[in-house]
């Protein structure tokens, strides 16, 4: 199946739909890694951030715990994570190269919750969210440039609190 | 790295690796005193034993933006113990650089070498041998703290690699290793921009 090509816009709202329909509290798309693409849900982007880490972290451990109880198993395989906790259920989804991270009440079908979440791999093309810059360099590279030194001294400008 | 096209924002992760007990979760806990709350997150320690690393820590600082994209950078450790070899490489799948914290004690030479050996390994296994490597050479303030030029020798570090020395517990020499991995991995000519998170 050709996956849809949409505008980041319109990925949102695909992912507004789905968080709806689950009744979620977050909903969020990221990278295998754990880097936010796109997400929905309360929370503040900085929490969102760790909440990504954290299920790509989770996930890793889930697959090294699957590869070494089942030689046949494949690093790259879709896998999901499901976890119940007092303030609803964690659903964590790998489907390389992306992961979906849900947070629904323990009301909302779980059947419909794996369906809805795999769907949004296989059906959208959520790349879109990337600049397609591929072996670009980095937009920061400059050393042959004579301000090279300062534009790195900008990086850290108002970091330190002391 | 990664750029997300609709928060302008470069990802990079930058994992702290090295023998146990040398310093890396101190690091962490350094910066996070060091850097503003406004621009980082708090910092995680997962499971941790005592003082000892289990699983990871993790925190994440945001730089100012620079050329209309503002870098976050996730900061990891790995835990040192011998047992957690497979976790180690692990964290570091999908780094944009690494800080090898090395213990300048005498003593743990051998432990040093066995780690870091040990980590472009994995490296090597993930694909990362050519990311930005910085080593810190920490607690300085020991008496029998090898020479850095002893220690550079037992690793048989290449030239390009920079060694900065430190005392961590103090936060010395913490600043210095952090700005000099981010410049290394945001300013160097050949960085990539990956387009799909699927490519490293
Ligand atoms: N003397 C001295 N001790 C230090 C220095 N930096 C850290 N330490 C101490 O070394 C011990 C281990 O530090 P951690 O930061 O927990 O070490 P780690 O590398 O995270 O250890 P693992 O998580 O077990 O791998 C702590 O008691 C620190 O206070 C230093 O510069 N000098
Ligand atoms: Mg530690």
């Amino acid at each position: 199946m050709k996956k849809k090509q949409l505008s980041p816009p319109e990925l949102q709202r695909v992912l507004r739909d789905v968080a709806h329909e689950l009744n979620a509290r977050i909903l969020l798309v990221a990278g295998s890694e754990g880097q936010v693409l796109l997400y929905e849900g309360m929370e503040t982007p900085k929490t969102m951030d760790l909440l990504a880490a954290l299920s790509a972290a989770g996930m890793s451990a889930l697959q090294e715990i699957i590869l070494a109880a089942f030689r046949s198993a494949r690093r790259d395989a879709d896998n999901l994570l499901i976890l119940e906790v007092p303030q609803g259920v964690i659903l964590i989804s790998s489907q390389p190269p992306y992961l979906f991270m849900a947070v629904i009440s323990d009301k909302t079908r779980l059947g419909l919750a794996r369906m809805l979440l795999r769907r949004l791999s296989q059906e959208y093309d959520w790349s879109q969210i990337l600049i397609q810059e591929e072996a670009g360099p980095s937009p920061f590279a400059s050393r042959s440039h004579p301000q090279a030194e300062g534009q790195g001294e900008d990086l850290f400008a108002e970091l330190w609190s002391n | 790295m990664r750029v997300n096209w609709r928060r302008r924002e470069l990802h990079v992760k930058i994992v702290y690796y090295g023998p146990p007990m040398a310093g890396k979760t101190t690091n962490l806990e350094q910066l996070q005193r060091m850097i503003a709350p406004q621009h980082r997150s708090e910092l995680l320690s997962l499971d941790t034993e005592g003082d000892r690393t289990l699983f990871f820590d993790l925190m994440q600082v945001s730089l100012g933006k620079v050329g209309g994209l503002a870098p976050r950078i996730s900061l990891y450790t790995v835990p040192g113990q011998v047992r957690y070899q497979h976790l180690r490489s692990m964290v570091l799948r999908g780094a944009d650089g690494v800080v090898f914290v090395a213990d300048s004690d005498a003593n743990r030479l051998e432990e040093n070498r066995a780690l870091w050996q040990q980590m472009l390994r994995h490296l090597a296994s993930h694909g990362l041998q050519d990311i930005p490597i910085v080593v810190q050479a920490n607690k300085r303030d020991l008496p029998n703290a090898l020479a850095l030029d002893e220690l550079r020798e037992a690793l048989h570090l290449p030239e390009e690699i920079p060694m900065f020395p430190a005392q961590a517990s103090r936060g010395l020499g913490v600043r210095e290793t952090f700005m000099a991995i981010v410049r290394f991995v945001l300013l160097q000519p050949s960085s990539k921009l990956t387009a799909s998170p699927s490519s490293r």
